[in-house]
């Protein structure tokens, strides 16, 4: 049928109206003479409209004459009737054929360059070398070798760990990763400096200038030594060094944790009643299948099916299940004893979890305090301990000193 | 009763040979998509046709198609297709084998 329709419009075919009293013998005639009729419509009590191919239409006077019926042309249509417009326009199908052919031969140069993930590179700096590389605005698309653009500008641009480059349409997009530069190297680091606030029990300095005293209240940030040769102190033991300084610093240093337990707590429970909303995801576009529940509290689950995976394992064809499940809540008594025991334990673990980070801390006590309100208990635990709270910093001249 | 004799033989030849019995017997074969289509091969042309009546003229009697709307999409001297709402397809005037 399709090649049908392609034969029809290629040839070309006109929609005739066909009045007479004997329609039914014109259309058997007309099949009789091996004339193909199609879309055979009754319009009216003495009346049908069909489509026949021109070849046919002219074959069709003694058909007609012999079941005594009228024609008209109502329309005509396809490539024949298109061509002879053509001819008799010239000057028109010659621009658009000129016009035609002036977009095809301009889609195939670059018109645009993007320049995607550049944050310390600067912009002009990749234009000029996608210009070096032969990606500008104006080139033939066909003339740029896009794998060989991406090793060059790499190895062009010292800051780009990667370049990507694709030419969609006639634009030709860049996408850029930079290089992540390492910390500065520790022999940089000068001075030391207290980590916390505490009061110092002992201070060694292996080099460089102490800027404190055993028995001194410290806060963090503030300089416990120092190595700058220019500023000499007495606390400090022979030359300074070039490089950094170095030493211990322990104090006197105090945690804290507090944990608190309500007399009352919350539980949830499901219901049992579910339900499910959906969604289908196609390139970046989503469509919403099926409404939310009206459910007060819910538990929402999501399940994805994925079809089509594409580059760096996304995918564009995405079917996403949200289920809700039905949840109440019930509240429940605690007892005094038992919300002290909860808020202890959890400070307790928080406690634990501060001393884990720090091996070498010497705890000299452990004090716990209990306040009471209304609905609730809080529970402060405090350790006390020895630690070294000394830590190196980056260079005075780093800092703007 | 010649003729049903004949009939008969052809339709015996059909099923030992196990031939397609519209071609050996020359049988209209009428195809019906859903509602919608109504393909008839092997016809003998047009008796009566009205948007709601067409009626088709086959080797062996005659078939009214009644339908609401009833368009002739393609009319071949070996097929018609018929579009529309198709409702019922009579067969009358129907010889026998």
């Amino acid at each position: 049928m399709l090649l049908q329709r392609i034969r029809n419009y290629l040839q070309g075919y006109v929609l005739i109206l066909v009045r007479g009293p004997h329609l039914e013998r014109f259309v058997n005639l007309a099949l009789a003479h091996g004339l193909r009729l199609w879309d055979v419509c009754r319009v009216g009590p003495d009346m049908l409209s069909c489509k026949t191919g021109v070849r046919d239409f002219k074959h069709l006077r003694p058909v007609l004459s012999k079941a005594r019926c009228q024609v008209r042309v109502k329309r005509r249509a396809g490539l024949a009737f298109l061509t002879g417009r053509a001819l008799r326009r010239p000057v028109f199908f010659v621009g658009l054929t000129a016009l035609v052919c002036l977009l095809y031969v301009l889609s195939g140069f670059i018109w645009f360059v993007e320049i995607r993930g550049a944050r310390t590179v600067p912009r002009t700096e990749l234009g000029v070398a996608l210009r070096k590389v032969g990606v500008y605005p104006g080139r033939r698309k066909a003339a740029v070798n896009v794998r060989y653009a991406e090793e060059e500008l790499v190895r062009m641009v010292p800051d780009m760990a990667w370049a990507g480059l694709r030419i969609r349409g006639t634009v030709a997009i860049l996408d850029v990763v930079e290089k992540t530069m390492p910390p500065e190297a520790k022999s940089e680091v000068r001075d030391i400096v207290a980590a916390r606030d505490g009061i110092i029990e002992r201070i060694r300095v292996f080099k460089g200038y102490a800027r404190v005293v055993e028995g001194q209240t410290v806060h963090q940030g503030d300089l416990l030594i120092t190595a700058l040769p220019s500023e000499p102190d007495g606390a400090g033991r022979g030359a300074a060094p070039a490089g950094a300084a170095a030493g211990e610093v322990e104090a006197r240093v105090w945690y804290h944790a507090t944990s608190s337990a309500l007399f009352t707590t919350i539980e949830w429970h499901r219901t049992g009643r579910s339900a499910s909303s959906f969604r289908f995801r196609f390139g970046n576009k989503e469509f919403s299948l099926g409404r939310k529940p009206k459910f007060a509290s819910s538990v929402i689950s999501t399940h994805r099916r994925q079809w089509f995976p594409w580059r760096n394992g996304r995918h564009y064809v995405e079917w996403i299940r949200h289920r809700y499940d039905e949840v109440v809540q019930t509240k429940k008594m605690v007892g005094r004893a038992e919300a002290i025991r909860t808020a202890a334990a959890q400070a307790g673990q928080e406690i634990e979890k501060l001393l884990a980070r720090r091996p070498a801390i010497r705890v000299l006590s452990r004090r716990q305090n209990l306040k009471f309100d209304a609905d609730k208990v809080t529970v402060s635990v405090t350790i006390e301990a020895i630690e070294n709270i000394g830590v190196a910093t980056p260079p005075a001249g780093a800092q703007g000193r | 009763m010649t003729r049903g004799k004949w009939s008969g033989l052809g339709e015996r030849i059909a099923d030992f040979f196990e031939l397609p019995k519209e071609v050996v017997l020359d049988l209209p074969q009428v195809s019906l998509i859903g509602n919608g289509f109504l393909r008839i091969e092997n016809h003998r042309g047009i008796v009566e046709y009205l948007p709601d009546v067409i009626r088709v003229s086959a080797s062996r009697g005659e078939m009214t198609i009644r339908g609401r709307k009833l368009v002739i999409r393609s009319i071949l001297p070996e097929e018609i297709l018929v579009s529309g709402e198709i409702l019922s397809i009579e067969l009358s005037n129907w010889g026998e084998f």
